[in-house]
């Protein structure tokens, strides 16, 4: 069992999982909701990656950040367009539950209706190989990492150091209080919810090309960022970074062990067991 | 919720709709209307968890499908009368309940129950799907025996067979009735006292003495036992299970569709959801790939527009009419709050 | 008749939560470099009123201007950007933030977050204890200190008006001394101030006016030492 290798590419998966659960502990830390159409703004960045890059042959860095910008655009017009009728009500954790679950619906299948099912595919955007010991890994995934580090980076630096950093964290903390600062809370909610669709479609740009994209592909980005969110803590952006990289080595390993078709039982399983028995997760702000 | 009124009205319903196939004899409606029946009766088990009792879980399909592999396998196996194998679907899937029930039910939050109860389901349904050699995967467990057959009074033999839906029809329309009255009876105990005070506000039920904990797993193994039963009786219905048409999220979303589009908490809501729903996709049938589309965004328009639900439409008409009517002042709509909620829980 | 031109002018308002009633046709006014007290029992109404000054809940009826213009129909954002600024009851500090950071949210409005250095400055002038704390949690400050914490945060936005809610609940009276100690030179600095009491001789002490406030309606109104020689008031209140 070649360990190096395995936790190489555990900590590539992780750095996806975490910048995924990443956005998924934004609006949930802020906000207060668990969006479930968290899924679709990832196969919104993919196919938005897909048709600048394939379609319009654009450079590949335009590409990835017109499709980042695309669906932040998208998770604005959204938060406006449906959770913001939500938001204010005294019964509101519910009906954006199910709002979200009903997004996610409605946009896979728009997107089946529009593209159809056949699996689109991106090139890689970068080609070279390293070997490092008994290790391999494909430049593409070092990328991965990369950008998952670069824009953690940022964000920790958005949250410490901007206004709208502090205004994020105040609203995250006592909403109320926030509002008496002349902190526009749906602003930052609006913002908190378009910058966590565009982490999604960040870490899409980044799969696609290793993956496939298709209409379902945020099915399984949503359940693995939901189970880090659990894991780390939901609300604390550090719990998603540490809980990412934290699954994707023991997936890897664990993968390792058993077989490939229980990967997805072993995240479950953690969740389940976090639930069970340290429900507000490793760093987690909000009680269970 | 006044027990007479609604049971009366569940037997008035079926009544009506017994007569059903004999002024119709369009197989295809009674086909669906068999499955509208069927995926009632699971709305309105998942309606004692999620709407009455405020645990919003995620997982009701891995009941459902754990029932239906049950009965199946029992039935192809063991040879195991169907009902028995459905009473054992049920139990089978209570059992589920208990191994996933004790550690959740006990989350407080809304997302926290939902997620742990998707996360189980997943699981198994991997592991059906995993377990080839028993379930047979998504190449489908066939072979699963039909109904069987017996006589009656009056109408002579009676046999369950793919080409005559009308058996199916009666049978499942009163595992409908069946299931409702069950839900009624329930609901008018002391049970359905507590389960309203637990979903209007834990904190003080807790403190009156009601035992929280015990009461949501007593709903929620009540309502696994329920959908238990009715995935062995699908099994029997539809003849071939996969993992992907038993134990997916789809249904889970279907339910949540039917019981909130009909009316979460109230009695027939998950039944009016379910009708509608099942004969509205099938009408859309022309429209196949947009299906699914509108699915989503009616279910996001009727939370949005109507919260109660169908059910709650006469209600809502009469309200934004008396709005109209009456002269407005400058207050605020009821339900609708200026900036922050949380501060009207503090003195003022 | 004073001569100072009224700052904050409430008007007969009416107002409550959701669909029932709080206050009645409730009217006070406070002028430049004023203090006034609201007075009255719990539940009376008194920081109903205050938050249907900053915004938080709307008004039924009746108008609130600041300087000469309607406050009721703005966004709590804009009132706090004129110069309006809520301290609400039981400080509310971001308890994950640190000192310092709480202060930098207080000046969250555009112009407040320009000149957030001078507002430091003064702020920490006024409490040097929180100088010394800047680097800390505010969820692991003493109550006394999240107090003028809370009231520090609230200055950060240079206000004209600071409305502050039960400044004493919960603290040892000689923390209390601490912070009204400085009210006086928040006045000297250009803003007034409304302080929501429940400690009747703290409040007329410092306050230059007073009103009593008694199920949402207001009882009385006079200088201080009008309310404090009121019979009606020292059996009331003081038990005399």
């Amino acid at each position: 069992m070649n360990i190096g290798q395995l936790v190489i590419d555990g900590l590539v998966a992780g750095a996806m999982y975490a910048i995924m659960a990443s956005g998924l502990s934004l609006v949930w830390g802020t906000v207060g909701i668990l969006n479930f159409a968290h899924g679709e703004f990832y196969m919104i960045g993919g196919y938005a990656l897909y048709f600048t890059l394939v379609e319009l042959n654009a450079n590949p860095l335009l590409a990835v950040i017109a499709a980042v910008l695309v669906t932040f655009g998208i998770g604005a017009f959204v938060e406006m367009g449906v959770l913001r009728w939500l938001l204010n009500r005294r019964e509101w954790e519910l009906p954006t539950l199910v709002a979200t679950l009903g997004l996610s619906v409605f946009l896979q299948n728009l997107a089946l209706r529009s593209f159809g099912a056949t699996d689109k595919s991106v090139p890689y955007l970068f080609h070279s190989v390293y070997h490092v010991g008994r290790v391999t890994i494909a430049s593409q995934r070092v990328a991965i990492v990369a950008v998952a580090v670069i824009a953690f980076a940022l964000l920790w630096g958005a949250m410490r150091f901007t206004r709208f950093g502090i205004g994020l964290r105040a609203t995250a903390q006592d909403r109320d209080a926030a509002t008496l600062m002349g902190i526009d809370v749906k602003k930052i909610y609006l913002l908190a919810f378009a910058i966590s669709a565009a982490l999604a479609a960040l870490a899409a740009t980044m799969l696609s090309p290793i993956f496939s994209i298709n209409p379902w592909m945020g099915a399984r980005p949503l359940l693995k960022a939901i189970v880090v969110v659990v894991l780390g803590g939901m609300g604390s952006i550090e719990g998603a970074i540490i809980g990412g990289f934290g699954l994707g080595i023991i997936e890897s390993i664990g993968v390792a062990l058993v077989s490939s078709e229980w990967e997805d039982v072993i995240a479950f399983g953690l969740l389940i067991l976090t639930l069970w028995l340290k429900p507000s997760g490793l760093f987690g702000t909000r009680e269970a | 919720m006044k027990l007479r009124p609604v049971l009366g009205a569940t037997i008035g319903g079926a009544i009506v709709l017994a007569f059903l196939p004999l002024a119709c004899h369009n197989q295809y409606l009674m086909h669906v209307a068999v499955i509208a029946f069927i995926f009632a009766a699971l709305t309105a088990s998942w309606n004692l968890v999620g709407g009455y009792g405020g645990m919003f879980t995620f997982g009701h399909q891995a009941f459902f499908g754990l029932g239906a592999y049950t009965a199946a396998l029992l039935a192809i196996n063991l040879g195991w009368s169907p009902y028995a194998g459905i009473f054992a679907g049920g139990m089978f899937a209570t059992i589920a309940g208990i191994i996933i029930g004790v550690p959740v039910l006990r989350l407080r939050g809304a997302p926290y129950i939902s997620i742990a109860t998707l996360a189980f389901a997943e699981v198994v349904r991997i592991i059906a799907d995993n377990l080839t050699k028993l379930t047979h995967g998504e190449t489908g467990l066939v072979g699963i025996p039909t109904l069987p057959s017996f006589a009656l009074p009056g109408i002579g033999q009676v046999t369950f067979s793919l080409a005559d839906s009308r058996p199916y029809y009666y049978v499942s329309l009163m595992a409908l009735v069946a299931v409702l009255v069950i839900v009624g009876l329930l609901l008018s105990t002391r049970v359905g006292l507590a389960l309203g005070a637990i979903r209007d506000s834990p904190e003080a039920a807790e403190s009156l003495g009601v035992a929280l904990t015990t009461y949501k797993v007593l709903i929620f193994l009540t309502s696994s036992f329920i959908a238990g039963c009715i995935g062995g009786l699908y099994a029997f219905v539809v003849s071939v299970l996969t993992p992907s048409t038993v134990l997916s999220v789809e249904i889970m979303v279907q339910i949540i569709a039917m019981a909130l589009i009909g009316g979460l908490g109230t009695f027939f809501g998950p039944v009016l959801g379910a009708l509608i729903l099942t004969v509205g996709l099938e009408l859309l049938r022309a429209f196949s790939d947009w299906q699914l589309v509108i699915y989503g965004a009616l279910l996001v328009v009727v939370v949005i527009a109507l919260p109660g639900g169908l059910i709650s439409l006469p209600k809502r008409i009469t309200e934004i009419a008396g709005r109209i009517v009456s002269a407005p002042k400058s207050r605020p709509a009821a339900d609708s709050v200026a900036i922050s909620n949380r501060f009207e829980q503090e003195k003022p | 008749m004073d001569p100072r031109q009224a700052l904050l002018e409430v008007d007969r308002i009416d107002a409550g939560y959701g669909d029932v009633q709080a206050l009645w046709g409730v009217s006070l006014d406070l002028r430049e470099r004023e203090i006034v007290a609201l007075l009255g029992s719990n539940g009376a109404g008194k920081t109903t009123i205050l938050r249907a000054i900053s915004g938080l809940i709307p008004t039924w009826g009746g108008t609130i201007r600041f300087e000469g213009q309607a406050l009721d129909r703005l966004a709590p954002s804009e009132i706090v950007a004129r110069g309006v600024v809520h301290v609400p009851e039981g400080r509310h500090v971001f308890p994950k933030m640190t000192v310092l950071e709480n202060l930098r949210a207080g000046a969250y409005t555009a112009a407040a977050w320009r000149r957030q250095r001078e507002s430091l400055a003064e702020v920490f002038d006024l409490f040097p204890r929180l100088r010394e704390r800047a680097g800390q949690y505010a969820g692991t400050l003493s109550g006394g200190e999240q107090q003028m914490l809370a009231i520090a945060r609230g200055l950060m936005s240079g206000p004209r008006v600071l409305l502050i809610d039960e400044p004493s609940l919960g603290l040892a009276p000689v923390i209390v001394d601490a912070v009204y100690a400085t009210f006086g030179r928040i006045r000297e600095l250009g803003c007034a101030l409304v302080i929501v009491e429940q400690n009747l001789q703290r409040a007329l002490a410092v306050a230059d006016r007073a009103y009593v406030v008694t199920h949402g309606r207001v009882t009385m109104a006079g200088t201080s030492q009008q309310v404090a020689a009121d019979p009606e008031i020292r059996q009331a209140y003081l038990g005399m």
